[in-house]
């Protein structure tokens, strides 16, 4: 048993580890920790193998504890950021300004100033290639309101992405 | 090519430039056989007790097998646990400040299975409780490094509270950065005074004060330098932690990476006085957090862009609220920290700001506006949960504020630029909205006032008649109730600031006016701190002004 679930894990690791982590590193803006996100969420599908009715969807298992455990680590990050008396930098300084040369880097930043479930909907749509469907099994809501939040978070993008063109 | 296409290009680009570490499947499959190990441990307790049981008959029958300990041990790693009744019975830092803290987590480890293993405690507490990112622990037990890279940074001592509980960190060895005050375990209460050593040339130790629950309450700065003893003051008012660390980071001059890494158990002191004896002050454009009780520097709140200076700025109730003025043109805004947020009171262009007053409470905020263009000033008064007041000046007069009441009440001067009259002081009440409806305060023929404040019901104005200068206790009706003894001439009051009757002054030499004297002030005695050591006497670089609590 132990062998055939060792096999499992590594045939799950070599076809999804890395865009987990990719998929982690964009909800959550944090590359130092995506790679613990995406580890933490493998060990805790492990714990549920055997429960798991249908192994074939052992990556939509991986997703969704992925896009949950990114989650709480933005919850702990806010809870953080809320005790520490950090520099109060009011406004980005000039050295940032300069540093953000490309509308490719503000459509990242705009991104990421994106309201949680916003930058979830249209990560999950459109970094993650997944169906409306399948997004609001990952994000654990309904296929309306991920259309909801894709269509508001394509508003606030669009004219970063227009100005591209 | 469509907005959505664009986004998929975009994000698939930056995607390809996150590439993992690659040995994700390796740490995956070691967290996966740990899990398994404390099952076996983490059984109900019927099961362990049989298990118990088990194992004492097999013990008893000198046939102890390979199997049996294999089950025994909860966590992996060279240091065996210990195996007393009970577990440790020191002060320790986190995740686990005290036994009902391992009581909960016994009840339910929730998401903090990872606290059954000692590595994985020392790796969050470098990551998660420290936030100091690309930490790496190495090692299991009771003593695990902590390292960046190469350098190793210190090394953290764990123990478990409870025999075969989970770990929990209880003190960071830093090498040769060592905390010699206070010791592991030491009651404190605010302000505290924290004192080492470090072998190192010109390192500044960056101290920080962090709750068991993760909540950090202050840091301060430490210079050092090889054998001098280093020396910084933590200062907190928060009273409803009990048990935390006191952390000290060095960070290497060339690229600003952690270099090292020192951290002592210490617990809140129940019986201390609440010493909330703070100040804040202008220094070199920034505002600084100063300790009230000897002027020293405890750390930098603002940090003003390139090309911008903060220039003045007023803290009551942990809320601040400074002005930050463009270096060239007429560009200036009023912020205000309230809690977590930042808010723009006045945004920039178009006005000069002065004199920014916090009530007592925080709740009222004061100041000066006026169109940069030139016109008449205005004096703002913003109460929360109220819209802002206007008090008219009647003609174009230089004014600023000085102080405000919980109930908006404000002491104003004025002079008028045009003419040699001398400044003038009112009082002018919480519901006014013309400066004239102001009470005037009583000055003595040919002197004028420079700073004032209230104290308590009433007022104390500093006074100047020609090169001599004097604090005089006033009544709100403006008639004057005595005279302090008169200052050295030619030294004159600057500021005057008084919270809950304590009255804190800065002093100037109309000679020698760069370099301010601040101390507590009491009946015309001046108890002056030591000047910062930056402060330059001829040019004021480095120096304080305007202090403020």
């Amino acid at each position: 048993m132990i062998s055939a679930e060792e096999d499992l894990l590594t045939a799950l690791y070599t076809s999804h580890y890395r865009e987990l982590v990719r998929l982690a590193t964009f909800l959550t803006s944090d590359r130092d920790n995506a790679e613990e996100i995406v580890q933490d969420a493998y060990v805790k599908v492990h714990g549920s193998w055997r429960g798991l009715r249908e192994p074939e969807k052992a990556e939509a298992y991986l997703r969704t504890a992925v896009v949950n455990l990114s989650r709480s680590r933005l919850r702990r990050r806010q809870v953080v950021a809320k005790h520490q008396p950090e520099p109060m930098l009011d406004v980005d300084s000039a050295e940032s300004q300069a540093m953000r040369t490309t509308r490719r880097d503000a459509v990242l930043e705009a991104l990421q100033q994106l309201p949680r479930r916003q930058r979830e909907a249209v990560t999950l749509r459109y970094y993650a290639d997944l169906t409306e469907a399948q997004t609001a099994a990952a994000m654990g809501c309904s296929v309306g309101a991920v259309k909801s939040h894709t269509s508001r978070a394509m508003t606030a993008l669009r004219p970063l992405l227009e100005d591209e063109r | 090519m469509s907005a959505e296409d664009r986004l998929r290009e975009i994000l698939s680009s930056e995607a390809s430039t996150v590439l993992p570490a690659g040995d994700g499947l390796t740490r995956i499959q070691e967290r996966v056989a740990r899990r398994r190990r404390l099952r076996m441990v983490l059984l109900p307790a019927g099961a362990l007790a049989t298990a118990g049981v088990v194992a004492a008959v097999l013990a008893l029958g000198g046939g102890v097998g390979s199997q049996s300990l294999e089950q025994t041990p909860a966590t992996q790693g060279p240091t065996p646990s210990p195996t007393t009744a009970s577990g440790y019975d020191g002060p320790a830092i986190w995740p686990f400040g005290s036994q009902a803290d391992v009581d909960s987590w016994n009840r339910d480890p929730g998401s903090r299975g990872w606290a059954a293993n000692a590595r994985e405690v020392a790796q969050r507490f470098a990551t998660d409780f420290l936030q100091l990112p690309g930490v790496t622990a190495v090692g299991d037990g009771r003593e695990v490094s902590l390292r960046l890279g190469t350098v190793k940074l210190g090394t953290a001592r764990l123990e478990r509270l409870e025999a075969d509980g989970p770990w929990t960190v209880v003190a960071v060895d830093g090498g040769d950065l060592i905390v010699t005050t206070p010791a592991a375990g030491a009651r404190i209460s605010s302000p505290t005074s924290v004192e080492g050593r470090i072998d190192g040339l010109h390192e500044n130790v960056r101290l920080q004060l962090v709750t068991t629950a993760g909540k950090q309450l202050t840091q301060a700065s430490a210079p050092a330098g090889q054998e001098a003893p280093w020396q910084g003051t933590l200062t907190w008012t928060d009273s409803t932690w009990s048990t935390g660390g006191i952390v000290g980071t060095t960070r290497s001059d060339r690229d600003g990476s952690l270099t090292r890494l020192v951290a002592v158990p210490v617990t809140r002191s129940s019986d201390a006085p609440f010493a909330p004896d703070s100040f804040v002050g202008l220094v070199d454009g920034k505002v600084l957090l100063l300790d009230g009780t000897n002027g020293r520097r405890l750390s930098q709140l603002t940090y003003p862009p390139a090309g911008t200076t903060d220039t003045s700025a007023t803290w009551s109730n942990d809320r601040l609220a400074w002005v930050r003025s463009a270096q060239t043109g007429c560009d200036n805004t009023l912020f205000l920290k309230a809690g977590e947020g930042i808010e723009t009171i006045v945004p920039g262009r178009g006005f000069i700001i002065q004199s920014p007053q916090l009530s007592p409470s925080g709740a009222v905020l004061a100041w000066v506006q006026q169109p940069c263009e030139g016109g008449v000033p205005v004096v703002r008064v913003r109460a929360e949960g109220a819209p802002i007041r206007d008090v008219v000046i009647e003609s174009n007069l230089a004014t600023w504020v000085r102080d405000v009441r919980n109930d908006g009440a404000l002491l104003v001067v004025t002079k008028d630029p045009e003419r040699t009259d001398p400044a003038i002081l009112r009082v002018v009440p919480g519901d006014a909205t013309r400066l004239s409806s102001g009470r005037v305060m009583t000055g003595a023929p040919g002197c004028e006032w420079r700073a004032a404040a209230f104290l308590g019901s009433s007022v104390l104005g500093g006074e100047t008649c020609g090169d001599r200068s004097r604090a005089i206790p006033l009544s709100d009706d403006g008639s004057r109730r005595g005279a302090d003894t008169f200052l050295p001439a030619p030294q004159y009051f600057g500021t005057i600031t008084v919270r809950e009757s304590v009255v804190l002054v800065q002093i100037f030499s109309s000679d020698v006016d760069s370099r301010g004297i601040v101390g507590r002030y009491s009946r015309g005695v001046v108890s002056p701190f030591d000047p910062l050591p930056s402060c330059s006497a001829e040019t004021g670089a480095g120096c304080l002004l305007a202090p403020d609590w």
